[in-house]
């Protein structure tokens, strides 16, 4: 395990997972993903991303039902845990806290 | 649209994938696959599929070995480590006879491989061994062939150097510096050579004692070994010491046997004037010695090979243009000192080289020995196939794989080759003093001590011998298919492997037939060798080699000894003549030169060994020494002069002084030993001018030999009161090349009973395999009615056809190897009949019979009503 650290790319598909609620599969995040960030997101690498997530506890999974536009496949439905809204909550927080301190002047001329 | 992903990329994904992951990895795959084949079109969707298929490629979504699985396969080892234990126990006798066939092809590749082991790390030792190499040339006589000589003519040694820039160091070493140490009134022979000071420039052996540089200060002084202190002077320090010759020991090195393949006892000096050059005479400045001269340099570091061999070019060209007696050609060329071993073989070794043959032939020993063995293994496993498929067949359906099939039978081997392993070594330890008295040469570069990395070396080897002898019934169990096994509806497959292990039996025996064949073929050869009429006398006959000076003296003296009946003396051994020696104008065209073998003789010559004559007679009994001279001439020479055998007696043949008048042809008198090739011409000269050597040849009374030897000693002590009586009998020293020989065919045996004992392990594992499967068939033949006789042939016919075959194999091979390649060079090649092969085969299907009848007599002998009392 690689501890509880919340990677950036991490985040944002625990975000996403929020974002899609009930609707949270594969496709759905590597789509929402993609058209938010303009990234083109693999697969794959979308599952290295899930697959350290559920390592830390963040995420769980189930599968739903089997559909046939998948070739009979089911999809594997992600949820956030608690500990999973926590370790956003506390990102959030890292963050806000980081931004109220940062001075007017500097961030006007990282602005220019 | 209804489309599917590319298969392909599907079962790619399939293979690598975790099984968990695969049903929500590729649904979300073609979920988005069929979605672009909806929006996009076919080739779209595919390149996306693809490119994800290709993303997924990532350690978390490959298949791992968990855990669990590798204490599994750690388990698995150790089941089939204890799974062979339990087989190779209870299969005692076919265990034992693998164990000892593949222990015996070990063993004697081990014999191989540590000789090409040593002779690759032979003169590893001097520094810069890289640069030093030797000078060799190709000598072109007049009559005879190109033959490559290791020894240089004297000369061009001398202005190798100052001709060649690229040379860094050049040392000459001359050999034939023999002496001796008086210990206890015993006389010890000691072989050495001499050298320059660079010899010690360009190879660094150890010091023992003493600086051996200090020899070339005091032109009375040698160095000599190790081995020779040790065995001369044990305990004692042998600085001071000396030679019955008068030489005094100035320093000790370390003995270069085993680590050089130059061979010296003692060295000598050959810088001064006084030891060496000075007694050079005449004949040796004509660039016609090339007997015991050798060049070695060591390249400046800017130069290399190729260039030095360029520069040689030239410089045998202007060799060639000095003044040459003999007229002969030499090609001067160099030779890795590290590929001497292993090189071209050539003549005048100063020691003892394997060879690029000799190399070859240890190769092929090598793949033959353990490809036997292997067959072996091959050839039982793949018999107790029908025994074992049982077993096979539950382990499959309990789950086993066909890898885990393949490991548990290769492990079987590979434990099986490791038993072999320590057998062969043992066998090795045990049989290398023995090996070692076979080849007498070789032991001077040949370490039988085992080291680590040969020790290594070999466990590879055997592991690898193990894999390769394994793997084809090892893939033969795996490929049994379980079900058919357990269902009698599902129908077998005919085993094709009764055909290849019919072709393995087959060839075992062919080779086997092969080695009987060819030995029996070298020992009649041998025979016929030792029984070859010389066409000259050799019983009581004695060789003592004095010098010019006091040779008529010691005649005389010899002559006055009772029991002595003739005397002669003469410049070479008849029987074993050097090659030219004599030249005269051709009496055809008067301007070709035409040079044959020549002996010197006084008149007592034909007293001595009696040879016979076609016609005309031997010497008159008042030869003189003047430029007129009889000679006697073999057939050959008249062939070579065009003269028929009427005309030849009176004929002259002349050179720019002399006339040989020819007074007698010879009968069927040899001139060389018979390995040699057909005769050579020869002429033998009155007289005693020239002598290269000067032997006297007695002839002793058969009756007092005893008597005449000391009354010998006595007359020679009288004029060499320093020197010792060393008489040697004249058939003894004509039979020297044939002990040479005869060790050879010593080793090949050795050989040959190994392939055969190998095979006839094989066969014996067969025939009791046979017998034990094949008892309750046996047993329900007799109840039916079937007779001893019948059952016997039945079970015979498996081994005698194959003999059949082998033999008509093996014959025309033997006979054409053997014809072509081994007797060729013979003066008195066999002409192997039919007769001999029948023998051969006779010999090798009774041997194999009665290993194989000893086995099926007891079967076939059994009480049915015993056999099938449970059935």
């Amino acid at each position: 395990m690689k501890g509880t650290y919340l990677g950036e790319f991490q985040e944002l598909v625990l975000l996403t997972i929020l974002v899609l609620a009930e609707n949270a599969y594969g496709v759905t995040i590597q789509d929402e993903l993609g058209s938010r960030t303009g990234r083109n997101i693999s697969r794959g690498a979308l599952h290295t991303a899930l697959t350290r997530l559920d390592e830390k506890g963040f995420i769980t999974s189930e599968y739903g039902g089997a559909t046939a536009e998948r070739g009979g496949r089911r999809k594997r439905f992600y949820k956030v845990t608690d500990s999973g809204t926590k370790a956003l909550e506390e990102s959030k927080m890292l963050r806000d806290q980081l931004w109220s301190e940062v001075p007017q002047v500097s961030l006007q001329k990282a602005g220019n | 649209m209804k489309g599917h992903p590319p298969k392909f990329w599907t079962t790619l994904l399939k293979w690598f994938c975790q099984e968990q992951l695969f049903e929500e990895l590729q649904g979300d795959l073609e979920e988005v696959y069929l979605r672009t084949l909806r929006q996009t079109g076919q080739s779209r969707a595919n390149a996306f599929y693809r490119k994800q298929v290709i993303s997924l490629i990532r350690p978390s979504v490959f298949k791992k070995p968990r855990k669990f699985q590798k204490l599994m396969m750690l388990s698995l080892f150790k089941m089939n480590l204890k799974l062979a234990m339990r087989n190779l126990v209870r299969h005692k006798v076919f265990s034992a006879v693998n164990i000892f066939g593949l222990a015996a092809a070990l063993c004697v590749s081990l014999f191989m491989v540590n000789m090409i082991y040593t002779g690759i790390h032979i003169d590893k030792q001097h520094q810069d061994a890289n640069r030093i190499h030797r000078i060799v040339n190709y000598v072109t006589s007049v009559n005879g062939g190109k033959q490559l000589y290791a020894s240089l003519p004297f000369q061009a040694i001398d202005i190798l150097k100052e001709d060649i820039p690229d040379l860094e160091q050049v040392t000459h070493i001359k050999r034939g510096f023999d002496g001796s140490f008086k210990i206890n009134g015993m006389s010890i022979r000691v072989r050495g050579i001499k050298v320059d000071s660079a010899f010690f420039d360009i190879f660094n052996f150890q010091v023992i004692a003493g600086n051996p540089l200090s020899i070339f200060s005091d032109i009375n002084s040698v160095i000599i070994t190790d081995e020779v202190a040790d065995r001369c002077f044990p305990g004692e320090n042998p600085i001071g010491k000396q030679t019955e010759e008068g030489f005094i020991v100035k320093a000790v090195l370390a003995s270069p046997r085993k680590k050089s393949h130059l061979q010296f006892e003692m060295i000598g000096q050959l810088e001064k004037l006084g030891s060496g050059r000075t007694n050079q005479n005449a004949y040796e400045h004509q660039l016609t010695h090339y007997y015991s001269d050798y060049a070695y340099v060591k390249l400046k570091e800017s130069s290399s090979p190729e260039a030095l061999d360029a520069k040689l070019e030239s410089f045998s060209e202007k060799v060639n243009t000095l003044t040459n007696f003999d007229k002969h050609q030499y090609r001067f060329v160099s030779q890795p000192l590290t590929n001497i071993i292993f090189g071209e073989v050539s003549f005048n070794e100063p020691g003892t080289v394997v060879g690029s043959d000799g190399l070859v032939t240890f190769l092929v020993m090598i793949t033959v020995m353990l490809l036997l063995a292997s067959f072996n293994y091959t050839n039982l496993s793949v018999a107790r196939a029908t025994q074992r498929t049982k077993e096979i067949g539950i382990r499959k359906v309990s789950g086993s794989s066909n890898g885990q099939i393949i490991l548990q039978v290769l492990c079987e081997t590979l434990v099986l080759s490791l038993f072999s392993l320590i057998i062969g070594l043992s066998m090795y330890k045990a049989f290398s003093d023995d090996f070692m008295t076979l080849i007498p040469q070789m032991s001077k570069i040949f370490d039988p001590q085992l080291n680590l990395n040969i020790i290594l070396l070999f466990v590879g080897f055997t592991f690898i011998t193990g894999i390769i002898a394994g793997t084809f019934p090892a893939v033969f169990f795996s490929k049994i298919n379980a079900l058919s096994l357990f269902n009698p509806r599902i129908k077998h497959k005919k085993l094709s492997f009764l055909t290849m292990r019919k072709v393995l039996i087959t060839f075992q025996l062919t080779l086997s037939m092969f080695c009987i064949m060819f030995m029996i073929l070298l020992q009649k050869q041998v025979t016929l060798l030792k029984t070859s009429p010389k066409g000259f006398e050799t019983e009581n006959r004695f060789i003592v080699r004095t010098d010019l000076a006091r040779a008529t003296l010691m005649k005389s003296a010899f002559l006055s000894v009772p029991g002595v009946e003739a005397v002669t003396l003469t410049s070479d051994i008849p029987g074993e003549l050097s090659n030219g020696g004599v030249s005269f104008f051709s009496p055809v065209d008067n301007d070709t030169s035409i040079i044959v073998s020549s002996l010197w003789a006084d008149e007592a010559f034909d007293e001595v060994i009696s040879p016979k004559l076609l016609d005309g007679r031997f010497f008159s009994p008042d030869i003189v020494d003047g430029l007129h001279k009889e000679v006697l001439v073999n057939e050959k020479l008249l062939n070579l002069i065009n003269t028929d055998l009427a005309d030849a007696v009176g004929t002259v043949l002349k050179d720019r002084q002399n006339e040989y008048k020819i007074v007698g042809v010879l009968d069927g008198m040899v001139s060389h030993n018979v390995f040699m090739g057909s005769d050579l011409p020869f002429m033998i000269i009155s007289g005693k001018a020239q002598y290269k050597q000067s032997i006297l040849l007695l002839k002793a009374d058969a009756g007092s030999l005893a008597n005449t030897m000391t009354g010998l000693e006595a007359a020679w002590k009288e004029l060499h009161p320093d020197d010792r009586f060393l008489p040697e009998t004249l058939g003894g020293f004509l039979e020297r090349p044939m002990l040479e020989f005869e060790n050879i065919i010593k080793v090949l045996r050795f050989l040959a009973v190994t392939i055969i004992a190998i095979s006839l392990l094989g066969q014996l594992g067969i025939a009791l395999y046979n017998a034990e499967t094949r008892t309750k068939e046996i047993s329900i033949r007799k109840v039916l009615g079937a007779q001893l006789q019948s059952i016997l042939r039945l079970l015979l016919k498996g081994t005698v056809i194959p003999i059949l075959i082998a033999s008509v194999i093996a014959a025309p091979l033997a006979h054409l190897l053997f014809t072509q390649g081994m007797a060729a060079s013979f003066r008195v090649p066999l002409r192997p009949g039919p007769w001999l092969f029948i023998q051969a085969i006779l010999l090798l299907a009774t041997v194999i019979l009665f290993v194989v009848v000893s086995q099926t007599w007891r079967v076939a002998r059994l009480d049915p009503a015993q056999t099938l009392r449970n059935e």
